[in-house]
């Protein structure tokens, strides 16, 4: 029974997990298709440390939970944990198509290795002090599941219904990762590898979560118990335990390492079940053999070191998460001063602290319908590799959409209201006039303008000059009323000097074509794009749709701490011409 | 709702049958302006009614929906849906025009009519968002991803200036009939959106149209495929911040719909409403100096049409 509870919970946590990541009709999420990642323990504990309610409430049941009954959590909830199940009975499966029983040794008792977990645990806590959750981002099983969803399962899915609709629904991204892409499938290939040598070796040595949880779980209050005056030692049930935890000849479970399967319970026919223990001592051992008494000294010795890097690191991250508000708030008039940095999604509120908290799970990268939040490389620094970036080129960020706040489930993005997202400066928008349409070829664009929906960008209207040859006088008027030295005269004596106008230079002020007493300078009146700071929330959609190359004249500069923007109010809009009837 | 649809409908449909007999109530009339071949003026200019009946006014001056689609046609209509904006802001065709005339086409029997737009914001979004999605698939319509470049077609475009080739979503150039249903919005960068700048969503690289003489390409871009039919929603026109919009301050109460076949002789009457000047809309001028329709409106068989 107890296994059959844990198959169905796993099976519609992994079923729900898959589909929180196929993102095929871009709808606005409702919150209920990410309840499985929001219910994962290092988002939730992240999300807790930034203040996030819900993750709080999910820790508390975790935490709860694992006192109650154990590690629950490894084998109901955690996706990296369900799939080892997946590939454990694969194996068994396979052994049993090819005859042989399985090796002897694979699946037996072994003896704890605590010193192990526990000092990874510790490197982990520590490093998150020094660089952020760059090592949390390969280690936690959530994120390494979920990348793997993003960059592998998500544009499989996206294909698979191009293929069967005929027509291009989504355009799957295989490219999103890069060359990283290996790196994510093999970060969740080594464990899979790993359970199907011997079961749940991840879980026990490696795994943060894991190491975690096993302190929790020492003495749960419904823990395995072993009868020996009914077991018969036929030790069905070491076979069957993933975690090799189950010590037949002292009659114990290592609850530290039991993944609370529970498939021990089905294979024993001999009364093994999880029983209501209350006491926190764990059972008193018949001390038979010599080998107990060193592991246990290991466990608490390490446990006690553990707990002090607890509480220093605790202490750190409460400092560092201070210091960080005091970051650079780059001030909207100096230009490029934040030019080394990648741009971070709207409600990270600073790139410092986004870059401490998210994961890099990628589950708003799948979420996001315009596909700019894209895995960086090396943009943000070693720190940031594979955390989200707004990538200008693929897309920009939807005006009204708060979706990647809504769906991360770390506080990395923090949830914004669409009022408030909507003011959220992110970067800063450039205009290199000289590299714009315009400028160059005197022809009308409003490429960028049309996509700005803050309206930082607009246009006015200029006066651009053009000297006819034919007509000029060569008197220098011009030459001598241009401020910014952009008209010369050409040619030669014989063939007769005229203006030339350099179209870098221009402003298109239209003081040549007044100073001209010729009537050889003239000028046309075109729409140039001006910029107002103030109002620029850095969306990147100027960027995105300017269409000049290879450098665009929109530049966006990252805003390491985001600001927030004005917003620009008009009067209602007056009917320029009659209503009472046609104006032709 | 329903009943209160059913109540316009009635009141567009009893206007439209009243044209005829009552058309000397209209300005129309006038002796001086250019005659009325047929009965089919290639402009009609409606006003005072909600978007649905004055569709249906000025298709009736047109002669009904069935000279433009017959039985067993496909129909592809070309509404503007490229912003991720609701119906309330102007920034799209208003869905229930695009949803009354896909109803209108497979009343007539249309054995298929498809909708699209290669929008600016996400396309899903966009098609949800601005309601057309709804709309055009509660009539029996359907929409079509414009989304991917495997969707275009190469085109040649030789009679044009500048846009010699443009990939061309390929309903367009394989539909029975073309309907051009925009709205009208003032543009930052081409001054005005209505009929002609429609077109820049038919194609896969509007970035060629930018950087090739935004104007010249617009009015290439009629080549492409002439409409058959044009229906620009000018119902509250967007008056600045276009095309995209910031708020509703931005939107004017025109309350008026342009229809016809003349698409130079609508974008000019369009220009109109939003108060520009003869000359203002480079494009316009471009494309009746190529020989695509008249932008002088004194020319134009014009036909206006106010309902009560």
């Amino acid at each position: 029974m107890w296994r059959a509870v844990r198959i169905t919970v796993a099976i519609t946590v992994m079923v729900l997990f898959v589909f929180g990541f196929i993102n095929l009709s871009n709808r606005e999420p409702t919150g209920w298709e990410h309840l499985v990642e929001r219910l994962q323990f290092i988002p939730a504990l992240l999300g807790t440390w930034r203040g996030v309610f819900g993750a709080a409430v999910v820790v508390g049941i975790l935490v709860a939970l694992t006192l109650l009954f154990g590690r629950v959590y490894c084998s109901f909830v955690c996706p990296l944990g369900i799939l080892q199940d997946i590939v454990i009975r694969q194996r068994r499966r396979f052994d049993r198509l090819r005859g042989k029983k399985r090796n002897g040794t694979a699946l037996r008792f072994a003896q704890p290795l605590p010193w192990l977990r526990y000092t990874i645990l510790g490197i982990l806590l520590v490093s998150v002090f020094l660089s952020g959750t760059a090592l949390v981002a390969w280690l936690d099983p959530y994120s390494i599941c979920a990348r793997f969803m993003a960059g592998v399962i998500n544009p499989l899915a996206a294909n698979a219904q191009n293929f069967v609709e005929r027509e291009v629904e989504t355009q799957p991204a295989w490219g999103r990762y890069g060359w990283l892409l290996p790196a994510v499938v093999g970060a969740i290939l080594l464990p899979l590898a790993l359970a199907w040598w011997r079961g749940r070796v991840y879980c026990n040595t490696i795994c943060p979560v894991g190491a975690f949880l096993a302190l929790l779980s020492r003495a749960p209050l419904f823990r395995l118990r072993m009868d020996p005056s009914s077991c018969v030692r036929c030790a069905n049930c070491v076979r069957a335990c993933k975690a090799q935890c189950i010590d037949l000849k002292n009659y114990r479970v290592d609850t530290t390492r039991c993944v609370n399967c529970y498939d021990c319970v089905s294979a024993c026919e001999h009364g093994l079940s999880p029983k209501f223990t209350f006491s926190r001592r764990r059972e008193e051992l018949p001390k038979t053999k010599n080998a107990k008494e060193p592991a246990e000294t290991t466990t608490s010795s390490s446990r006690r070191a553990f707990l002090g890097l607890l509480a220093c690191s605790a202490s750190a991250l409460a400092t560092s998460s201070c210091r960080e508000e005091e970051g650079n708030p780059g001030n909207p008039g100096e230009l490029g001063e934040n030019q080394d940095s990648a741009i971070s999604p709207p409600g990270s509120k600073s790139v410092p602290r986004f870059l401490d908290t998210c994961t890099a799970c990628g589950l708003c990268i799948t979420a996001c319908p315009t596909r700019v939040l894209q895995p960086a490389s090396w943009q943000y620094g070693l720190r940031g590799v594979m955390k989200p970036q707004l990538d200008f080129t693929v897309g920009f960020c939807n005006f009204d959409c708060n979706i990647c706040g809504r769906v991360c489930p770390e506080g990395a993005i923090m949830p914004l209201d669409l009022a408030e997202k909507q003011r959220t400066q992110i970067a800063l928008a450039e205009f290199h006039r000289e590299r714009c349409i315009v400028q160059q070829h005197y022809t009308e664009c409003g490429a960028c303008t049309e996509h700005c929906p803050t309206k930082a960008l607009d246009t006015r209207e200029e006066q651009f000059p053009s000297c006819n040859p034919e007509l000029c006088i060569a008197c220098n008027a011009c030459v001598e009323t241009c401020p910014q030295k952009a008209i010369s005269l050409v040619g030669d004596e014989s063939q007769g000097m005229h203006a030339q106008i350099d179209r870098t230079k221009c402003i298109a002020c239209g003081k040549c074509s007044q100073a001209c007493p010729s009537g050889a300078m003239t000028s046309q009146r075109l729409l140039i794009p001006v910029l107002t700071p103030e109002l620029c929330i850095g969306c990147g959609a100027c960027t995105y749709a300017c269409p000049v190359r290879p450098k665009r004249a929109m530049q966006l500069t990252p805003r390491r701490q985001h600001l927030t923007a004005e917003v620009k109010r008009e009067a209602p809009a007056e009917n320029p011409v009659s209503t009472d009837e046609f104006p032709f | 709702m329903k009943r209160r649809d059913f109540i316009k409908l009635g009141f567009g449909v009893g206007a439209a049958f009243s044209l005829d007999t009552l058309s000397g109530l209209f300005p129309s009339a006038s002796a001086d302006e250019p005659a009325i071949v047929g009965g089919k003026p290639s402009l009609v200019a409606v006003r005072g009614g909600d978007r649905v009946a004055m569709l249906d006014a000025g298709l009736a001056a047109l002669g009904g929906i069935t000279s433009f689609v017959k039985a067993g046609q496909t129909v592809v209509i070309k509404p503007n849906c490229g912003w991720d904006k609701g119906p309330e802001m102007s920034a799209n065709t208003h869905p229930s025009l695009v949803g009354h005339m896909v109803k209108l086409c497979k009343e007539a029997g249309a054995s298929k009519v498809m909708v699209f737009d290669h929008t600016c914001d996400n396309w899903q979004r966009s098609y949800r968002n601005s309601g057309i999605q709804e709309a055009v698939e509660k009539n029996g319509g359907e929409m079509l991803s414009a989304a991917d470049e495997s969707m275009y077609r190469d085109h040649e475009n030789p009679s044009a200036r500048n846009l010699k080739k443009a990939k061309v979503h390929t309903a367009i150039l394989d539909s029975d009939v073309f309907i051009n249903m925009p709205v009208l919005k003032h543009h930052g960068g081409a001054r005005m959106t209505a009929c002609m700048k429609n077109a820049m969503g038919l194609v896969w690289d509007r970035g060629f149209f930018h950087s090739h003489d935004l104007h010249q390409c617009i009015a290439d871009a009629v080549l492409l495929r002439k409409p058959d039919l044009n229906v620009l929603d000018a119902f509250a026109p967007m008056l600045r911040n276009g095309p995209k919009g910031k708020d509703e301050n931005d939107l004017i109460a025109t309350h008026s719909l342009l229809l016809g076949t003349d698409i130079v002789a609508i974008d000019a009457a369009a220009s109109k409403l939003l108060g520009n000047a003869e000359g203002d809309v480079r494009h316009i001028d471009l494309a009746a100096e190529m020989g695509l329709g008249e932008k002088d409106l004194s020319k134009v068989a014009i036909r206006r049409i106010t309902l009560a």
